[in-house]
């Protein structure tokens, strides 16, 4: 048992240094770049590319359709990305890597947290749906004025996906690939739907592959290995607790978020 | 096991005649509706969200799965869950076969008045049974089954969400009993067959 947890939280893995820092590099650059495009400078580029794929709109009701579930269906976006979490947690050849695995991906969400907070700091920015100079074709079924008191950037739904997506390939390649191609095309449907522009989707990826190279950094580590020492010394806490918070992961805590705020409007 | 069953066949007819004594409690609870702007606010919560309800229940299924002194039970826990899921299924097809049974909620004899933005609209399945407490109450039972302390926990915490189902009108009271007694039912007889 002690050999087992003392190899979870055995000081800090050994990441490659210059490697790992230009990645958190680049990733802060493109928050920094989309957050310019998307209040300072918006691309022409952009709103031509958005309405090109606009023009499927209403075309096919089953490709509307298909869209639509992917996009807010989280039996088949969020719960598959977080069994992919859970198929390298559970693989014998990743056994010694399970601290990065639980540290990452509690970054990867913390980065929808992130965003969500970015939202509200920054200025009013419409949703493609709802701005009025792109004129876009709402697709069967959804309705324009969808999240309009919501701030487009950056997106928290693309955060958590290109995060998990991100985590999943650090640990496995092969199997990262699938999740990569699969987080990106529920990236597509949220902007095929209207409800984000592409710098949003962006902006929102690389703030979090930003959070998770931050949360290589070894005090982040530290705790990551504490947490998963339970899993060897108390698995009958760490598991049923893991599973709640999986849960919250793959729905993007929806439920919690709409109880908290439904409470508050009691107490304030 | 033979309680259970005998309890159902008592309470099965009696659900679907609709007594009096069932619509007095539905009267009962039903006074606190619109009073209290929190309590239905909490109850419809229960009632629909699942974070609140289904997960801490399959949460305490996976305590009592990774539980070390468990281990070598857990193909029993296995067939036990499922055999809970599977009642919803069982109810399902009863519902079907049973006649229509109006919910609290679109009963013109109870008159209810509906807690706070629910209305009662409803797709037209039957009342009885509640497959929702079905499912809760069974994987509060399978628990219970396998951990006393932990299983009086989610048996109490099974019977208040379903409890919420009741008093927000989807389901009498009877409805959410046969429910429970009815995957009671079936889990045992899972653990009965050869798997």
């Amino acid at each position: 048992m002690t050999s087992l947890s003392s190899r979870y939280d055995s000081g800090s893995p050994s990441f490659p240094i210059i490697r790992e820092s230009l990645v958190a590099l680049v990733a802060l650059a493109l928050v920094v770049l989309t957050t310019i495009i998307t209040f300072v400078m918006p691309l022409g580029m952009e709103d031509r590319i958005m309405l090109s794929i606009n023009q499927m709109a209403r075309d096919s009701a089953l490709f509307d359709y298909l869209m639509h579930i992917l996009s807010y269906q989280k039996l088949i976006s969020g719960v598959l990305l977080v069994a992919g979490l859970w198929a390298l947690w559970f693989m014998p050849s990743l056994l010694a890597r399970r601290t990065e695995l639980l540290t990452c991906s509690v970054a990867a969400f913390g980065s929808a947290a992130l965003s969500r907070i970015m939202q509200q700091l920054t200025p009013e920015h419409p949703r493609p749906l709802q701005d009025q100079a792109l004129n876009m074709t709402p697709p069967t079924g959804v309705d324009a004025q969808t999240l309009h008191d919501f701030s487009s950037f950056p997106s928290d739904h693309g955060a958590v996906f290109i995060g998990l997506a991100y985590v999943i390939w650090r640990l496995h390649r092969r199997l990262g690939l699938v999740a990569i191609a699969f987080a990106a095309l529920l990236c597509f449907t949220r902007i095929y739907l209207g409800y984000h522009f592409i710098t949003d989707i962006v902006g929102g990826g690389a703030l979090a592959i930003l959070t998770v190279q931050i949360a290589l950094l070894a005090p982040f580590q530290r705790i990551g290995g504490w947490l998963t020492g339970f899993s060897q010394t108390a698995p009958h806490w760490f598991y049923p607790l893991t599973f709640v918070a999986c849960y919250g992961i793959a729905t993007l805590a929806e439920e919690l978020r709409e109880i908290v705020g439904g409470l508050l409007r009691f107490i304030l | 096991m033979a309680i259970a069953l005998v309890a159902f066949a008592i309470l099965a007819p009696l659900a679907l005649s609709g007594t009096t004594a069932e619509y007095a409690f539905m009267s009962f609870i039903n006074q606190s509706a619109q009073h209290n702007e929190l309590l239905d606010y909490l109850m419809n919560a229960f009632s629909y969200q699942k974070l609140i309800t289904g997960v801490p229940l399959l949460a305490g299924i996976c305590a009592i799965w990774c539980m070390p002194s468990l281990i070598a039970r857990r193909g029993d826990i296995l067939i036990c869950t499922l055999a809970a899921f599977l009642t919803s299924l069982v109810s399902r097809v009863m519902q079907i076969f049973i006649p229509d049974n109006p919910r609290p909620l679109q009963d013109e004899a109870l008159g209810m008045t509906p807690p706070f933005d629910i209305s009662p609209e409803f797709h037209d399945l039957t009342s009885f049974p509640s497959d929702h407490a079905a499912v809760f109450i069974g994987l509060g039972y399978v628990i219970w089954r396998f951990c006393r302390p932990l299983g009086v926990i989610a048996l109490m915490f099974a019977v208040l969400v379903s409890f919420s189902r009741a008093y927000m009108g989807f389901h009498f009271a009877t409805d959410i009993i046969a429910g429970g007694l009815l995957s009671v039912i079936v889990i045992e007889l899972a653990l009965l067959t050869p798997f």
